[in-house]
């Protein structure tokens, strides 16, 4: 992580020259007033006569030197932050940028709340720990080192003490801080667990009210908020201890430099004033202790988000832009098929079993191909190999006659057009959101994606039409509307390959069928135009999967069947068991007579 | 009141969900949290005690030294010890009660944030639907942690460093004042400049920090949206975009950042600064006074101590000023929940005897004043029976639903329970009546048994299996790690949607209400295991009164009266087979799915 540093390393130097100017700066004056003292007011080597003129120019030196000494520490501050925010916002940015080019299995295994608090609050801690290095650091190693020199060059006896207290210090510093760590972390866990119950709670509000549990819920918050303030109050008990500590070891070292010191002032070894600079000098070491204490916690933190940010950065993309490589001459004779599968089977990684197992399917340019199954079957799962979200962990994938793999991502990706089975809309307003997968799109192809997805006429109705802000949880649209809007957003693109997963499951029937008579007429459109759109639809519903070319049935990973609805209804008992499920015997005389 | 400024609808501050609150009331909001420290008068009490006798104690140890530096001045060397073991008292006392001093404020801080958050998530709980659902999450959250946070911190540690600051700064003004009254003035120059210095700094530090913590603010938004999206990301193959977008917006962040950091170190420098020099009029002057004989050595020496120490607590007090107005403001946020008007609870409880049969009267309802989303409702259905809503997406079958759960009171008409105007239960009560399974599963971070009885905290392992069995869950809970006992990491969110769904309704199942609502519940799961579920269902549904909402057909076929929806009122009602004949939006409906697109 330190390379970060490197194209500030200029900044960081600056700082530690500015503060360790402002040390030496403080830790001069004492000396000056020992001057003012023995010199200028007890005349100690003028056989006791004050020289006042001794006293005004001292005290001049001492004011310029003390203004100094405060612009080398706002100049410090100036730099350590360029420095340390710099840093925070390259390492902040390539975070970013690592983690949208990691595959689905990276993001899965990190988790996106683990992500998100990774580039936010992460990032912040490291950022604090570099300037609380720069910064802290210096300033109290440099009160240390320098003080005690300053110390020694008084007397040699202060030596001494400075010698017992500062090792004592050091050693309660370090207990406290080896103590308290544990209890931060213990502490970081309670918070969650609190923040977890409030969430899920205001989030589950219907549910705990339908049923009744309010006092229940109250119940479960109050053990996590008792297990918070037992934690925090054990974190702070054992920081109580600290300061009262430290301050008594002050006290005596103070005590007893001046006792010290009084026998040395009978002896003339040294003159008062002297006394006065060394109470000083012992009170700035001992503060510098207690800084690099404060110090050594926010390390402790730093490392840990250092060490998570690592995790991320380190990572290479597990799914990565292929070479450009040889079509597989077999598949490429004449027009290639848009896409087709190869034996290819998939799993988890860490899971023993497929969930898909050995699938060989062909998609025909131009092809509409529906996708049917019980849950879990792996109709979205199969959709995921061919953008590549997942690599099969068998087999093979092509999409136009080459194997995906060495596809360069955003090439493959360019040629599809995938519409989720979750939506996930953008805070901007409708006309942004439908643009959004298009670098530039004009407000007569936004009209028209949303036309042909059965958007336009809600869209419309709305306060201030396509320029509506869709606000976060999109409280302001139902299901079915956000569906639409995700439709259109990938027709918008005129993608070679349309894949609708489970996309339509929020729309009524009249809105699906008028969808897929739209959808028609737009492919007949762009065939006439000579481009040929093919489309691979997850469907729940018969009536849905009716609508393709063919029907590929799954079930248990497995490709059971493909073929026509009528053709399967023949030689798929499965796929019968499915329509008679959807179908009443009393309409099925009907659906005979249709098929 | 608060006064609130509601976040702009466009422009780059449009992502703030916060609304930026400028406390006019801090005197009210601070009143109001001294209440919660009269609970905990005894503790405070005694920290009073203890912070003002430590505080006499640290004042007089600079006083002993001072003595002692005159002592050797004057060259009376044999009264040193004396003083010193004074000086070493005073000390040790000092410590000692610091120590009971930080003990005691991190008890009373806990116990008083203990019982605020206490209060804060009764509070939010017993909240109505409303007022969650107009309310953005994230903020209500930030209350309980951030704000709750900032006066935990500020009482722990800032009001007895608080306290006692000013207690020492009367104490030592005391003291300077016995020794000499120029020099108390001169140190008292500096106290003024460090004020007035902070003033100015702190004004200036302001304006950068809320703007960076607007742009922060900002910044985590984006972080979370692009971040929870990243599969459309990755899909459109935006990530160029995207990232682009973000270095924009975290480069701005950047250079405000550095702006409000580089003027809020300053503080220090320059405070340090402000005390040096009174460390130099101390001495300058205190040698001339010395000279003249007005003072002693030693009084330089304590006030050159005493300089440096009078800075400390007024930087202190400097920077509290701000924590403090930070955690005043949060107060205020948390008052201002607090003060909701709840839900009201009020009611008889619901007889035992009930049949369920439910009848909507000339119901209108609307959530927002112009748009009227329930129009003249009126429908009876009878104990027991089963009727399905169906209807286009926004049609109003989801707010039948909550006009019944009573999360929304009515505008106009009645609702009646048993020929009861459901007005007159207590919702709790009626609530219990009513099982529903909703469109979006909310589960708990908990084990699967935990989930499945939520309804009935104490039930039986085998009440627990008979209702996952009911609902054709128990299939994928053999499968899962630890079955029952598998504890669900994020809310579930590891399991499939259908998954979800199915503990729902197996925790529905087990609930065994009078009524059973399933809003759109099975579109999820495929209609081979919803035909299983249905099975059950209908065993299930016997003698209860059912009410189904979907837009599949195949769900409600078997529905004993079908009522079709459209803008908030019934347009056609009555059996299958009827409305079939009928002709009518039903018939329209139904011959689209089997007409399939050709229409």
């Amino acid at each position: 992580m330190l390379h970060y540093i490197k194209p500030y390393r200029h900044y960081a130097v600056l700082t530690i020259v500015f503060m360790v100017s402002e040390v030496l700066i403080d830790l001069y004056q004492p000396r000056l007033m020992e001057a003012i003292v023995n010199e200028g007011v007890l005349g100690l080597h003028h056989g006791g006569v004050p020289d006042l003129s001794l006293v005004m120019q001292t005290g001049l030196w001492m004011a310029l030197i003390v203004a100094i000494g405060g612009v080398c520490g706002v100049m410090g501050g100036v730099c350590v932050n360029f420095c340390a925010q710099n840093f925070g916002n390259d390492i902040r940015k390539d975070c970013f940028r690592r983690i949208l080019h990691l595959s689905m299995e990276q993001i899965d295994a990190f988790r996106t709340g683990s992500l998100i608090t990774r580039i936010t609050s992460d990032t912040t801690q490291v950022q604090t720990m570099v300037s609380a290095a720069l910064r802290g650091v210096v300033r109290s190693l440099t009160f240390l080192i320098a003080g005690t020199a300053a110390l020694l060059t008084l007397d040699i006896h202060f030596s001494l003490i400075a010698a017992l207290a500062v090792p004592v210090i050091l050693i309660e510093v370090v207990i406290v801080v080896h103590k308290s760590n544990p209890l931060f972390l213990l502490v970081q866990q309670k918070i969650d667990a609190l923040n977890g119950v409030m969430q899920e709670d205001i989030q589950g509000a219907r549910v705990i009210k339908g049923y009744g549990q309010e006092a229940r819920e109250n119940e479960r918050f109050g053990v996590a908020n008792d297990n918070l303030a037992a934690a925090q109050l054990r974190v702070l008990l054992l920081i109580a201890c600290l300061l009262p500590l430290v301050n008594i070891v002050m006290n005596t070292a103070l005590v007893a430099v001046i006792y010290i010191g009084s026998f040395d002032v009978q002896s003339a070894m040294i003159g008062p004033g002297t006394v006065m600079a060394a109470l000083t000098y012992v009170v700035l070491i001992l503060n510098g202790i207690l800084m690099f204490a404060m110090i050594l916690q926010i390390f402790a933190r730093g490392l840990t988000s250092k060490r998570r940010l690592e995790e991320v950065l380190e990572t290479k993309p597990a799914i990565r832009d292929g070479e450009d490589g040889e079509t597989d001459g077999a598949v490429s004779r004449g027009r290639p098929a848009a896409i087709a599968l190869h034996h290819a089977s998939f799993r988890y990684p860490g899971q023993q079993e497929d969930v898909l197992t050995d699938i060989s399917l062909t998609v025909a340019r131009g092809e509409t191909l529906a996708i049917v199954g019980a849950t879990g079957s792996g109709k979205s799962t199969l959709l995921a190999l061919l953008p590549r979200f997942y690599d099969a962990t068998a087999g093979e994938v092509f999409v136009d006659g080459r194997d995906v793999r060495t596809y360069v991502l955003h090439a493959l990706r360019g040629k599809m057009a995938i519409v989720l089975q979750k939506t996930e809309l953008f805070s901007m307003t409708i006309g942004e959101n439908i643009a959004w997968g298009m670098d530039a799109a004009s407000d007569e192809e936004i009209r028209r994606a949303a036309k042909i997805a059965q958007a336009a006429d809600f869209i419309e109705r709305q306060p201030e039409g396509y320029g509506t802000e869709v606000t976060e949880g999109g409280t302001s649209l139902s299901g079915g509307q956000r569906q639409r809007l995700a439709l259109a957003r990938a027709l918008i693109r005129k993608p070679e390959i349309l894949l609708l997963d489970d996309s339509t499951s929020a729309l009524d029937l009249r809105t699906e069928s008028a969808f897929y008579a739209a959808l028609d007429g737009y492919t007949r459109e762009l065939r006439r135009e000579g481009h040929d759109l093919t489309k691979v639809i997850v469907a729940q519903r018969i009536a849905t999967a009716r609508h393709a070319d063919r029907i590929a049935v799954l079930d248990g990973g497995r490709l059971l069947a493909c073929g026509t609805h009528e053709e399967l209804l023949e030689r798929s008992s499965i796929y019968r068991e499915i329509c008679a499920s959807q179908f009443r015997a009393g309409a099925s005389g009907k659906e005979k007579a249709n098929g | 009141m608060a006064k609130k400024q509601a976040a702009p609808l466009i422009g780059p501050h449009r992502h703030m969900r916060a609304p930026v609150e400028h406390a006019m009331d801090r005197k009210a909001a601070c009143l109001r949290l001294m209440q919660y420290f009269r609970a905990e008068r005894w503790r405070v009490a005694l920290l009073t005690l203890i912070v003002a006798v430590s505080v006499a104690a640290g004042v007089s140890a600079p006083v002993f030294m001072s003595w002692a530096i005159d002592a050797i001045t004057a060259a009376d060397y044999d009264k040193v010890p004396g003083i010193l073991s004074w000086m070493f008292g005073a000390c040790a006392l000092y410590a000692v009660l610091l120590f009971f001093q930080g003990r005691l404020s991190a008890r009373l801080s806990q116990s008083i944030i203990r019982h605020l958050r206490k209060d804060l998530f009764e509070k939010i709980n017993g909240l109505p639907l409303a007022y969650l659902d107009r309310h953005p999450h994230g903020d209500l959250m930030s209350r309980m942690t951030n704000d709750a946070d900032n006066i935990a911190t500020v009482i722990s540690t800032s009001l007895g460093t608080m306290f006692a600051g000013i207690l020492f700064l009367l104490g030592t003004t005391a003291v300077m004042l016995s020794f000499s009254v120029p020099m108390t003035a001169l140190t008292y120059l500096t106290a003024v400049a460090t004020v007035l210095a902070t003033k100015y700094i702190a004004a200036k530090m302001g304006r950068y920090f809320r703007e960076r913590q607007d742009l922060l603010g900002q910044l985590n938004s984006m972080v979370e949206e692009q971040v929870t999206a990243v599969r459309t990301v990755k899909a459109y193959a935006r990530e160029a975009q995207v990232a682009a977008k973000f270095v924009q917006m975290a480069d701005s962040l950047t250079k405000t950042g550095i702006r409000a950091e580089s003027i809020g170190s300053s503080m220090g420098p320059i405070m340090n600064t402000i005390s040096n020099f009174s460390f130099v009029i101390v001495s300058v002057f205190g040698a001339y006074f010395a000279l003249k004989g007005w003072i002693t050595v030693g009084v330089i020496s304590a006030f050159t101590i005493y300089s440096k120490q009078f800075s400390r607590p007024i930087n202190e007090l400097a920077q509290l000023y701000g924590q403090i107005e930070t955690a005043l403001a949060g107060a205020e946020r948390i008052f201002a929940v607090l003060d909701e008007p709840g839900e009201r609870q009020e009611g008889r409880e619901v007889p035992e005897t009930v049949k369920g049969e439910i009848e909507f009267c000339h119901v209108n309802f609307s959530y927002v004043p112009e748009k009227r989303v329930i129009d003249d409702f009126s429908l009876k259905i009878g104990a027991g029976r089963k009727i399905a809503l169906v209807g286009a997406t926004g049609s109003g079958k989801t707010t039948i639903v909550n006009l019944l759960m009573r999360f929304y009171e009515i505008d106009a008409g009645k609702i009646l329970l048993d020929g009861q105007d459901i007005r007159t239960y207590a919702p709790g009560s009626l609530r219990k009546l009513v099982g529903i399974v909703l469109q979006d599963t909310v589960l708990f971070s908990d084990t699967v048994r935990y989930n499945l009885a939520y309804a009935k905290p104490g039930a039986t392992m085998e009440e627990v299996k008979r209702a996952a069995e009911l609902a054709h869950a128990d299939d994928f809970i053999a499968h899962l790690p630890q079955q029952y006992e598998t504890v669900l990491q994020s809310a579930g969110a590891e399991l499939s949607a259908g998954q979800r769904q199915l503990l729902a309704i197996a925790r529905a199942c087990l609930a065994s209400p009078r009524i059973l609502i399933l809003d759109e519940a099975t579109s999820n799961v495929d209609t081979r295991t919803e035909t299983r579920i249905q099975d059950a269902m209908t065993r299930l549904m016997h003698d209860r009164t059912c009410l189904i909402i979907a837009h599949r057909l195949s769900t409600i076929r078997d529905a004993d009266e079908i009522i079709v929806m459209d803008h908030g009122r019934i347009v056609e009602q009555g059996r299958h087979e009827d409305l079939i004949e009928h002709n009518g939006p039903y018939r329209a409906l139904y011959e689209t799915q089997f007409a399939g697109q050709e229409s």
